[in-house]
C-alpha cells in the first residue's frame, strides 16, 4: 500500500512544531499611586508624610545633604515557544519609580516619578 | 524484473521516527531580556551650568540609580538588553552501559546598555552629562570585539 506522501510531510511538520507556548507575568507589587503625588509640595511635605502616603521606601539612599528614598515597583512579562528543536523566550521588565530627595531639615525638596510599567510586552526575541 | 518500491514514503518515514528519537539530543534556544524603560538622548533643553535636579526630574522622571559622590549627586537612567543563545549536540549514551555520552554545545551571550548619568553639584546645578547608547551597537560587532 503507498503511503500518501503529503500525509507524511504534514505529520513530519506536525511533529517538528508541536511542543508548548509559555506566557507569564510576574509584579514586584507596592501600593504607590501616581495620584498620590498631588499631595506633595518641595518645601512643605515632609519624610513623615511620604511615608503616610506611600510606605515605607524600597531603598534609601545616603546622600550628602540629606537622603533620597525611592519606591520601585514592577511588572515582568515572559514568552516562552518550546518546540522540537527550538527554544524561544523573551522577558521584558518595566519599572514605576518614584524618588524624593528629602534635606537634613526632613523636607521633600526634589521628587521624580516614571511610570512605565504598562509598556511591560510579551513577544519573541526577534 | 525493475523493481518499483518507492523510496519517497520510506524516506519520510524514516524521518517521522527519527525527529521523535533526536528531539532530546538536537537543541537550540534564543532568548532576549529587556530591562527597563527606553533611555532618552540628554536634551538640549538641559544646559550644563544652568539645569536644575527640579528640571532634569522632570524631564527624565525618577531615575534607576541615584549616587553619592561626595556632595555631588549622580542620576542614572539605564536600560539593560540582554540576547543569548545555545546550541547543543548530545547522544546520552551512558544507559547503554558506555562509560560516558557525547555532547557539544555552543553558547553564547550579549549584555548591553543603554546609560544616561546626570551629575549635580550640592547646590542641585546640572554640572555634567554622559550617555551611551550601548543597544544600538551592531549584535555581532559588539559580540567578537
Amino acid at each position: 500500500m503507498k503511503l500518501p506522501l503529503f500525509a507524511l510531510i504534514l505529520l513530519l511538520v506536525l511533529i517538528s512544531g508541536s511542543g508548548c507556548a509559555v506566557i507569564g507575568r510576574g509584579k514586584d507589587f507596592r501600593p504607590i499611586e501616581e495620584k498620590m503625588l498631588a499631595h506633595v509640595e518641595p518645601g512643605k511635605t515632609t519624610a513623615e508624610d511620604v511615608m503616610k502616603l506611600f510606605g515605607p521606601p524600597s531603598q534609601i539612599v545616603k546622600l550628602s545633604n540629606g537622603d533620597a528614598y525611592i519606591y520601585d515597583r514592577s511588572l515582568s512579562k515572559a514568552t516562552g515557544l518550546w518546540l522540537v528543536f527550538v527554544t524561544f523566550a523573551n522577558y521584558d521588565t518595566q519599572h514605576d519609580r518614584i524618588v524624593f530627595f528629602i534635606n537634613h531639615q526632613h523636607l521633600v525638596t526634589h521628587f521624580g516619578s516614571s511610570f512605565k510599567s504598562d509598556t511591560s510586552s510579551y513577544g519573541m526575541p526577534f | 524484473m525493475a523493481c518499483h518500491f518507492d523510496l519517497k514514503p520510506c524516506f519520510a518515514l524514516c524521518l517521522l521516527l527519527l525527529i521523535p528519537m533526536i528531539a532530546g539530543c538536537l537543541n537550540a534556544r534564543f532568548e532576549k531580556i529587556s530591562k527597563g524603560a527606553d533611555v532618552p538622548a540628554p536634551s538640549t533643553g538641559l544646559k550644563v551650568g544652568q539645569a536644575t535636579l527640579t528640571d532634569a526630574l522632570k524631564q527624565y522622571g525618577a531615575p534607576a540609580d541615584i549616587v553619592d559622590m561626595n556632595g555631588k549627586v549622580a542620576l542614572i537612567y539605564k536600560k539593560s538588553f540582554y540576547q543569548g543563545g545555545q546550541i547543543s549536540i548530545g547522544i546520552p549514551l551512558s544507559g547503554l552501559s558506555f562509560p560516558s555520552s557525547l555532547r557539544m554545545e555552543a553558547t553564547g551571550s550579549l549584555m548591553r546598555h543603554d546609560l544616561l548619568a546626570l551629575f549635580f553639584t550640592p547646590d542641585g546645578i546640572l554640572s555634567e552629562t554622559m550617555y551611551e547608547r550601548g543597544a544600538s551597537q551592531p549584535f555581532w560587532e559588539s559580540f567578537w570585539k
